[in-house]
C-alpha cells in the first residue's frame, strides 16, 4: 500500500486527550508509559493563549503525567517563534499567565500585534492603539481565532472576534499561528525531524473537525499531506469520525485497532486504545503487544 | 484645472458627508476643516440642492446639529439623513426590541423605542463603550435568539479624530458577525436604502446628485452603486492609497471641500 511508512513521531493533543481541565482522562498515564515504551517520539501540542509552558507542565506533572517541557508545543510557542523569525517587536494582547512565555523579547516600541484571549485588554482604547500599529504596517500575529468559549457564567467571546475586528479595520489578514494550520503542526514536527507522512496526530473533536474543513480549502495542508489518520477522542461528537478513522486505520497503514473497541468512543478510550493498537503493529517486541493486548480496553 | 470636472455638469444636488468633510471630531467636540464652513455657505447660496448625509451614531442629530453649528455651519437638523432614525423606523416596522450596543450620547434617539425583553440587537459607533463586557452581552444575547438579527449603524472601518484614525462600528460588527456566524444588517451608507431615502428627501433622481465624502467605500463606492457620482475629499480619513483603492474609483479627487465647491459652481450647470 503506497501509504504505508514507518510510524516515527505522534503529536498528542493534551485538554481533551490526556486531561480534561484539571482531571486526567482514566487510563491516559498508562497509556502515555507505552507510548514511551516504544521507538516512537512524542510531541504534546494544544492551543492554549493564557497557560504557559510552565502552568502546563505543572498541571500534567500533579496529574501524573512524565512530560519534559521541550516536548510540549503550544500556540504560544508557535507565536514567540514567529516573533523571533520576523525580529519584530510585538504589543502583546495575551493574559498575564502566559507571558511567561514571551521572556527575553523586546516590547518597547512595538511594530507589532500579538493577539490571544486576552478579555482585560479587549477595549476600545488598547484594540485602537493596535489598530493604528497595523496600519502603520506592523504585523498581525494570532494565537488562534477561535470564536468563543464556555465560561462558568456560559459563553464568552474568543480571541477571533476581535481579530477580525483589526482586519477588517486594516484590510489585512492576520497570520494564525495556532491549531489547525499548517505551520503549527509542521512546527511542532521540526524538533523530531520527522516528515508529516511519518506522523499521527490524536487530538479532541474540535480540532480534527476544523483540521479537516481546513484541510478541504488547503491541499498542502498537514492532513491532507499525512496520509496517516487523525485520530479523535472527543466524547460527545466524534462517533462517525471515528468509524471514518477506523476504516482508515485499517486500510491505509494496516493498523488495526483493538478488536473489542466499542463503536462509539468516549474520551478516555482512544489513547490507551491507539497505543495498544500501535505496540501490536509496530511496537519493538511481542511480548509487549500480547501485554498490552491483555490491558487494552 | 481638472479634465474631470466636466463630468459635474448636470448636478442638482449634492449630499454632503460630514465627519471627514464638514469638521474632524475630537476632544472639545473637533475643528472644522478649513475652508469648509465657507464651503457650505456658499453651496447654500447657489441652486444647488444641500443635503447631510452622515453614519454619524454616537452622537444623535441635535447634538451633531448644535455641535456643526457651534462651529459656524448652517446646518439644521432636518437636512441631515442619519442612520439612527432610519434604524428606528426599521425596528418599528419589524416589531423588534432592541439591546443596544451604542454611545450614550445617541440614546435619546431611541428614546420612543420599546427595549424590554430584547430580540435583536442594534449596534452602533460605540467608542469607549466598546467593552469586552458589553460585546460579550451583545453576543451571548444574538446567541440565545433562535433567529438572531444583528442591525449595525454603518460598517465603516474606522473614521478620522484630532488625534488620530479610530476603530469605526464596522469592525465590532465584523466581530459579533464572525462570533456567532451571522451576517449583520446594515442602516446607513454604504446600503442603497439609505442613499435613497436621502435623494427622496431632496426630491432628485440619482444622476442628478453627487455624494462628497471621505470614505473612498462608503461614501464614493456606496453613492455610486446608487447611480451618483462621488468625489473623495483628501481630508479625514483619506488615505493616499485610496486613489488606488482596486474596487472603487471616484469620479473626482479633490483637496477638500471648498475646491469641490468651486468645481462644482463652475460645471454644475454646463
Amino acid at each position: 500500500m503506497a501509504a504505508r511508512r514507518a510510524l516515527k513521531a505522534v503529536l498528542v493533543d493534551l485538554n481533551g486527550t490526556l486531561h480534561i481541565e484539571d482531571a486526567a482522562v482514566p487510563g491516559a498515564q498508562e497509556a502515555l508509559k507505552r507510548l514511551r515504551g516504544t521507538s516512537v517520539m512524542v510531541r504534546f501540542v494544544t492551543n492554549t493563549t493564557k497557560e504557559s509552558k510552565q502552568d502546563l507542565l505543572e498541571r500534567l506533572r500533579k496529574l501524573e503525567f512524565e512530560i519534559s517541557e521541550d516536548e510540549i508545543f503550544t500556540s504560544l510557542t508557535a507565536a514567540r517563534s514567529l516573533v523571533e523569525q520576523k525580529q519584530v517587536r510585538p504589543m502583546l494582547l495575551v493574559d498575564d499567565r502566559a507571558l511567561p512565555d514571551f521572556k527575553g523579547i523586546q516590547t518597547n516600541d512595538p511594530n507589532a500585534v500579538v493577539i490571544g484571549l486576552a478579555p482585560e485588554h479587549f477595549h476600545y482604547q488598547v484594540l485602537n492603539q493596535a489598530f493604528r500599529l497595523l496600519l502603520d504596517g506592523a504585523p498581525l500575529i494570532a494565537i488562534h481565532k477561535a470564536r468563543y468559549y464556555k465560561r462558568k457564567d456560559g459563553l464568552a467571546l474568543g480571541p477571533g472576534p476581535f481579530v477580525t475586528a483589526l482586519e477588517y479595520a486594516t484590510d489585512t489578514p492576520a497570520t494564525v499561528v495556532g491549531k489547525p494550520e499548517t505551520t503549527f503542526f509542521l512546527e511542532a514536527l521540526r524538533s523530531t525531524g520527522c516528515s508529516p507522512e511519518e506522523a499521527v496526530m490524536i487530538g479532541d473533536g474540535n480540532t480534527e473537525r476544523q483540521t479537516r474543513r481546513k484541510s478541504a480549502l488547503l491541499p498542502t495542508s498537514l492532513a491532507r499531506a499525512s496520509r496517516r489518520p487523525w485520530i479523535t477522542s472527543c466524547s460527545t461528537c466524534c462517533e462517525p469520525l471515528w468509524q471514518r478513522n477506523r476504516e482508515q486505520l485499517e486500510t491505509r497503514s494496516g493498523w488495526v485497532p483493538h478488536r473489542s473497541a466499542p463503536g462509539s468512543l468516549r474520551a478516555d478510550r482512544v489513547l490507551p486504545l491507539f497505543s495498544c493498537a500501535l505496540i501490536r503493529k509496530k511496537g519493538p517486541t511481542g511480548g509487549q503487544g500480547r501485554r498490552s493486548k491483555r490491558n487494552c480496553p | 484645472m481638472a479634465a474631470w470636472a466636466k463630468r459635474l455638469a448636470g448636478v442638482r444636488g449634492v449630499l454632503l458627508d460630514i465627519s471627514g468633510v464638514l469638521y474632524d471630531s475630537g476632544e472639545g467636540g473637533g475643528t472644522p476643516i478649513d475652508g469648509s464652513v465657507e464651503a457650505v455657505a456658499r453651496l447654500k447660496r447657489s441652486q444647488l440642492k444641500v443635503r447631510f448625509c452622515t453614519n454619524e451614531s454616537q452622537k444623535s442629530r441635535g447634538e451633531l446639529v448644535r455641535l456643526l453649528r457651534r462651529l459656524g455651519f448652517d446646518i439644521s437638523e432636518d437636512e441631515v439623513t442619519a442612520p439612527a432614525p432610519a434604524a428606528c423606523q426599521i425596528l418599528k416596522e419589524r416589531g423588534l426590541r432592541p439591546h443596544l450596543l451604542i454611545h450614550d450620547g445617541v440614546r435619546p434617539e431611541f428614546d420612543q423605542i420599546d427595549t424590554s425583553n430584547p430580540n435583536c440587537v442594534v449596534m452602533a459607533d460605540a467608542g469607549d463603550d466598546f467593552s469586552y463586557r458589553n460585546m460579550n452581552q451583545a453576543f451571548q444575547l444574538l446567541m440565545e435568539l433562535e433567529r438572531p438579527v444583528l442591525i449595525s449603524l454603518g460598517k465603516g472601518r474606522y473614521y478620522k479624530e484630532t488625534s488620530g484614525l479610530m476603530l469605526d462600528v464596522g469592525a465590532y460588527m465584523k466581530a459579533l458577525e464572525y462570533a456567532c456566524g451571522i451576517e449583520a444588517e446594515v442602516v446607513g451608507k454604504p446600503s442603497p436604502e439609505f442613499f435613497r431615502s436621502a435623494l427622496q428627501a431632496m426630491g432628485l433622481e440619482a444622476h442628478q446628485a453627487v455624494m462628497i465624502g471621505d470614505d473612498i467605500v462608503g461614501d464614493v463606492g456606496g453613492a455610486q452603486q446608487c447611480g451618483m457620482r462621488a468625489l473623495q475629499v483628501r481630508t479625514g480619513k483619506f488615505r493616499p492609497s485610496d486613489e488606488h483603492h482596486p474596487e472603487v474609483q471616484a469620479d473626482g479627487y479633490v483637496d477638500n471641500l471648498a475646491e469641490a465647491v468651486d468645481l462644482l459652481l463652475q460645471h454644475a450647470h454646463e
